[in-house]
C-alpha cells in the first residue's frame, strides 16, 4: 500500500516527509542521515521509512498499462 | 510549592521541568493532552465517484488520518452543538471537496489538492504535502468530505500530541513532561487545553462530593 499518513506507534504526522525522504535517499544520501535531517527522532517513525515497501506503484503501473482499456471504448 | 519552568520550546514541541508535583497528577495531566484535547480531522465523507485502485474504505481511513489546523475556539464537538443536525451546522462542521482526475499520466493527489468550501477557513491540513493516494491514467475521484471536532478518546486520528513524563536524572521530586503536538494546535495551548479540562473534571467531582454528601 501507500506509505502511512500517521506513525502506527506514536501516532505521529509522517507521510508529508516521504517523498523529500525518498527523493534523498535516491540520492545517494545514507537514510538514517536524511532522518535525522528531517527532524524524525523516534524510532517507531524511523522504522516505518526504513522498512516501507511502495508497493502502491506497482498497481499504478499496471493500471497504466492495462488498466481501463474497456471503459475507454 | 509547585514549580513549572520551560526547558525548551519550539513551534512543534514543548519541554517543562515541574517540581513538587505528584506524579498522578502530572500523569493525568500527560494522559488528557494526549486523548482529550480537542482537535479537527475528517469525520465522514461522501464518496461520489472512486474508480481508483485503492477501495474506498482504505481511502476514507488514509483521509481521516491528516491533521487539520484546528480552530476550537469557534468549532464544538457534534454532541455538544446545538443545531442537532446529523448534517451539522457552522458551529460544529467544515466541508471540503476532493475532486482529482488523472488524463494520460499517473497522478498524485495530496492533501493541498482540498478545497474548502469556505475559502477563509482557517481549518486546513497540517501540511500541504501529505501524499493521499496515486491515481493512474484514466482514474478519477470525487469526494466530499466533513472535517469535525473529536478527541483522541473517541479516535486516535484526534490523537491532539505526543507526551511523555519522566524524572530528570539525578535531581530527585523533579519532572520532565515533554509535549510534541502533532499540528492541530501549538503545544503551548494543548498545555494550556489539558490543565483546562482537568479542571473542569475536578469541578465535576467535587460538585457530585457536596451533593453526595450533602455540602
Amino acid at each position: 500500500m501507500m506509505f502511512p499518513i500517521r506513525c502506527f506507534t506514536c501516532g505521529a504526522l509522517i507521510a508529508d516527509k516521504w517523498e523529500e525522504y525518498v527523493k534523498k535517499v535516491e540520492m545517494g544520501e545514507e537514510p538514517g542521515k536524511v532522518l535525522d535531517s528531517l527532524g524524525i527522532k523516534r524510532y517507531c517513525c524511523r522504522r516505518m521509512f526504513l522498512t516501507h515497501y511502495e508497493y502502491y506503484d506497482e498497481i499504478v503501473s499496471f493500471h497504466t498499462l492495462y488498466g481501463y482499456k474497456e471503459q475507454s471504448e | 510549592m509547585v514549580d513549572l519552568k520551560i526547558v525548551e520550546e519550539d513551534e512543534k514541541s514543548l519541554k517543562v521541568e515541574i517540581r513538587d508535583l505528584h506524579l498522578s497528577i502530572a500523569n493525568a495531566i500527560r494522559r488528557l493532552a494526549i486523548s482529550e484535547v480537542p482537535t479537527m480531522a475528517v469525520e465522514e465523507i461522501l464518496i461520489i465517484e472512486n474508480t481508483s485502485a485503492m477501495p474506498n474504505e482504505v481511502l476514507a481511513h488514509r483521509i481521516s488520518l491528516i491533521p487539520f489546523i484546528s480552530d476550537i475556539d469557534r468549532y464544538v464537538q457534534p454532541e455538544e452543538c446545538t443545531c442537532g443536525s446529523k448534517l451539522g451546522c457552522d458551529r460544529c462542521v467544515v466541508r471540503y471537496v476532493l475532486r482529482a482526475e488523472a488524463k494520460d499520466e499517473p497522478i498524485t493527489v495530496y492533501s493541498r489538492d482540498l478545497i474548502p468550501e469556505d475559502p477563509n477557513t482557517i481549518v486546513k491540513p497540517v501540511s500541504p504535502n501529505i501524499p493521499i493516494i496515486k491515481l493512474a491514467p484514466k482514474q478519477r475521484i470525487e469526494m466530499e468530505l466533513y472535517v469535525r471536532v473529536g478527541t483522541g478518546k473517541k479516535h486516535a486520528k484526534w490523537q491532539a500530541s505526543i507526551a511523555t513524563l519522566y524524572d530528570k536524572d539525578g535531581e530527585p521530586g523533579k519532572k520532565i513532561l515533554f509535549i510534541e503536538s502533532i499540528g492541530f494546535l501549538p503545544p503551548r495551548r494543548i498545555l494550556l487545553e489539558a490543565v483546562k479540562i482537568f479542571k473542569k473534571k475536578i469541578e465535576e467531582l467535587k460538585e457530585k462530593i457536596m451533593g453526595e454528601l450533602g455540602g
